[in-house]
């Protein structure tokens, strides 16, 4: 490639390479359960209370029955991802419905995503409330409360739970608001540490429980899920009250109780959200993944509902413990009170964990599908401008948590009520999800990975009898929920309207915006399209350099690069990373998606440096999960002999090279080793050597190779020693003291590390003595280091 | 009115009730059929609910 100036002449345009495909790091399956299970296992702290509050005792039945009809609405899912890598809602009933629907669709999965984090942060509170106010009560009866604290809270002092709830949502919000305007990324790691903690919770849980009904606790099984056993509650009638089928309601009466439970079913949604990112074999480690979560399910919300309602006696008022029943359910056990008291604590603590987790998943889920329809066009490019520090989609994280932050102070810390409307897009999204997938069956007639069984054929017509049938009850609930939760229908509707004028208005605007920015692409830029990174697509040479970009303002490494590369000998890719949502980008990326305002900038600038210098530059764009992911896949494709990028704000540079070595380890063969180097102001530059290296010994190091070699080489049949036999061996030795004491061999690598020199043993030569001193003094260096 | 949502109703409740059948088919075959995927090595060839293989 010669060396020439970049003009901006319609006759030479800048080419910018796009790749299509995110670049993701994949997780195993149960990552990927443990993902959904703290969205969906959360469910199990309230979903069982508001349904017995609002038809009585026979609850846990049709909680049960909507955790074994999720068995089928997963069947849903597992077609749907099986379609399209990214299988949900918004995508799947695009494809079948067309664009109102799937924006009108996409609006109830927001309200659904919204209330999300609201729900889970309420009830969480509620258990800490809870606790905290049982605590003090027992310290009252033994007399632990001062007697002048009574005189102040009249009776014993006890916190205002609803307020506590609030209080203790807003601070989760807020801190994983922050936590996302920072960019963190989902961490499969903390999520399957939480579902590890919640299963050693749910195994004594219901260990403990079949223990104290063996030993005659409770009262036996509920009420059997018949309409005479069903006694709704006013508001749970809705808009029925005022008819005869509040009165006269039969088996109408099953429906209504069925839809005021589907919310247990609540997170299935994200099973497509991490689809994408589920290792190979994709489609079987979807369905390993699903059952997982559909079982585990099952048992925590489904059966821990049942075993609640048996040992808590039905004298005990529904609404002293609605907010609290597994908290509740831990102190009818048999045992003693303390014990009982600290494993309350435990359920709490867990509860907190796997409930405040739901508030991330729900901002993280959010965020995913609106940058995803972002990607579509449907939003502007104002909602999607990068944070200038962080480079996260700011805007649209504001949004949504400025949203769940009005939600909860109307919601003044009720659970029922934010049940209430949280079921209104939980089941308008799965409505429309398998509709779509319904539709798909007789408008796609190609392949599928797997299909909703069973189907049978009649005259050569497929009739998908599974698939009808699950739509039909989604349906149907869907439609008896408008009739019977007046919160959720009129909420629901409302704020799914106001979604979809947004989303109409301006996706509106945006095909205006981009007939301009079209024509401006076209006279200035050419974009490839690039299933795969490929050196020869993209046309540079072997040992290319590449250099990160994000920020307009901070082109610093950029600079630095160009003024120290001869071009016409290596070339010089600058590769901007594109951050995209959870599970976004399982297509082409289009014109306008790539270049909104802020990326067009980006690159203009980077393109008149580049002028400056008058060197030549290839650009590069990449969709990412992960920043250093993508860079290091990046790499390895264009067999890059170094990557340059500039100090982060977030980080140090010496993290930045640790997060780079770590994507470089999970990185998929082949791989290729490249020096990472971190341009700071000044400039100053530090250099990392990413994947494994020769290390940088010292002279120190090498002296005592040569004497030990020198030592034995005088030995008798040594005649074809080498200096690298004397490594082999000092490794060999190493790795088997490591095996055998890998805690002493860590500390003596600690002490070299920490500089401790004198809490390692001196160093001895062949003969046992001591060895001059080194020629270098130099401190040990990180090995990663150059 | 009142006469029209009882057999509204009815409707529902009748069209909800096949709509469960057809999904508990659902739930048994496609449970059975995972389970087993479940229970594999990784190493062995899946066979899908559909009995092309995976």
């Amino acid at each position: 490639m010669s060396s020439r100036s970049q003009s901006l002449l319609p006759s030479d345009r800048v080419r910018i390479v796009v790749a299509s495909s995110v670049a993701l790091t994949f997780i195993s399956y149960w990552r990927a359960a443990a993902i959904v299970l703290n969205d969906l296992g959360s469910s199990a702290y309230y979903a069982g209370g508001i349904a017995e509050d609002a038809f009585g005792r026979s609850a846990p039945w049709f909680i049960l029955g909507v955790m074994l009809f999720s068995f089928a609405v997963r069947a849903v899912y597992v077609e749907s991802c099986s379609m399209f890598v990214r299988g949900g809602v918004y995508r799947v009933v695009k494809e079948a419905l067309g664009g109102t629907l799937a924006k009108l669709s996409v609006s109830a999965l927001m309200f659904d995503y919204i209330l999300t984090g609201p729900i889970s942060g309420i009830a969480a509170g509620q258990y800490i409330g809870g606790l905290t106010n049982e605590l003090i009560s027992k310290a009252d009866s033994h007399g632990w409360i001062p007697p002048h604290l009574h005189t102040v809270f009249h009776g014993v002092p006890q916190v205002n739970v609803n307020a506590v709830s609030v209080v203790i949502c807003l601070a989760v919000t807020l801190y994983y608001w922050w936590e996302n305007i920072k960019g963190i990324e989902e961490s499969s790691d903390k999520a399957l540490r939480v579902m590890q903690v919640t299963t050693v919770m749910v195994v004594i849980l219901l260990g403990w429980a079949v223990v104290s009904l063996l030993k005659g606790r409770g009262e036996g099984l509920p009420p059997w899920p018949t309409p005479s056993n069903l006694h709704f509650s006013e508001t749970s009638l809705g808009f029925l009250k005022h008819t005869s089928l509040a009165h006269v309601f039969g088996l109408f009466g099953i429906l209504m109780a069925f839809g005021h439970s589907v919310l247990a079913m609540s997170g299935e949604e994200t099973l497509a959200q991490v689809n994408r990112e589920i290792a190979h074999p994709k489609l079987k480690n979807l369905k390993r993944a699903a059952i997982i979560v559909a079982i585990y399910s099952f048992v925590f919300t489904g059966l821990g509902t049942l075993v609640a309602v048996m040992l808590i006696p039905s004298k005990v008022p529904v609404v002293s413990y609605e907010n609290n029943l597994l908290a509740e359910l831990v102190m009818w056990f048999s045992g003693p009170l303390l014990l009982r008291l600290l494993f309350r604590t435990f359920v709490v603590v867990v509860g907190f964990l796997i409930l405040s987790g739901a508030i991330n998943t729900s901002i993280i889920g959010s965020n995913g599908v609106l940058n995803r329809v972002s990607e579509d066009g449907v939003l502007t490019d104002w909602f999607r401008k990068p944070q200038k520090k962080y480079g996260t989609s700011y805007r649209i994280v504001n949004l949504i948590v400025g949203l769940q932050v009005i939600t909860i102070l109307l919601s003044r810390g009720d659970v029922n009520v934010l049940g209430e409307a949280y079921a209104f897009g939980v089941i308008w999204s799965f409505t429309f999800n398998s509709l779509a997938m319904l539709v798909l069956r007789f408008k796609y007639k190609g392949e599928r990975g797997w299909k909703v069984p069973p189907n049978i054929t009649v005259f050569g017509r497929e009739i998908p009898i599974g698939l009808t049938s699950v739509f039909l009850v989604l349906l149907i609930t869907a439609l008896v929920n408008l009739a019977t939760k007046e919160v959720a229908t009129l909420t629901g509707i409302i704020f799914a309207a106001a979604f979809f004028v947004i989303f109409s208005v301006s996706e509106q605007t945006n095909r205006r915006k981009f007939k301009h920015v079209k024509k401006e692409m076209t006279e200035h830029f050419q974009l490839l399209h690039e299933e795969r990174i490929e050196r020869e697509a993209v046309g540079v040479r072997p040992d290319c350099t590449i250099v990160t970009v994000r920020d307009y303002n901070t082109l610093l490494q950029l600079r630095w690069v160009l003024q120290n590369t001869d071009t016409t000998e290596y070339d010089v890719v600058v590769l901007a990373a594109r951050l995209t949502g959870p599970g976004s980008g399982e297509i082409d990326l289009s014109t306008e998606q790539i270049f909104s305002d802020h990326e067009q900038t980006l690159f203009s600038k980077c393109v008149s440096i580049a002028e400056s210098y008058g060197k030549h530059i290839s650009l590069m764009v990449v969709p990412a999960r992960d920043v250093f992911s993508a860079i290091v896949q990046t790499a390895n494709s264009l067999g890059a002999a170094r990557v340059v990028a500039g100090l982060s704000t977030k980080m140090t540079a010496d993290e930045q090279g640790f997060r780079m070595g770590q994507a470089w380890e999970a990185a998929p063969p082949p791989k290729h080793q490249f020096v990472f180097q971190v341009v700071k102001p000044g400039p100053e530059v530090q250099n990392f050597r990413i994947g494994p290296h020769n290390p940088d010994l010292t002279s120190e190091d090498v002296m005592l190779v040569h004497r030990l070699w020198l030592d034995a080489r005088r030995q008798a049949g040594t005649e074809e020693l080498h200096h690298h036999d004397i490594v082999t061996l000092a490794l060999t030795r190493l790795a088997a003291d490591y095996a055998r004491d890998r805690q002493t061999v860590l500390k003596d690598l600690r002490g070299r590390v920490d500089g401790m020199i004198g809490t390692t043993p001196a160093r001895v030569g062949p003969q046992g003595k001591p060895l001059p001193k080194p020629i270098s003094a130099s401190p040990p260096t990180d090995p990663r280091r150059q | 009115m009142d006469s029209l949502l009882q057999t509204l109703a009815r409707i529902l409740v009748v069209l909800f009730f096949i709509g469960v059948i057809g999904s508990m088919v659902v739930v048994v075959i496609s449970f059975v059929v995972d389970l087993e995927l479940l229970l594999q090595a990784d190493d062995e060839p899946a066979v899908d609910g559909t009995g092309t293989r995976a």
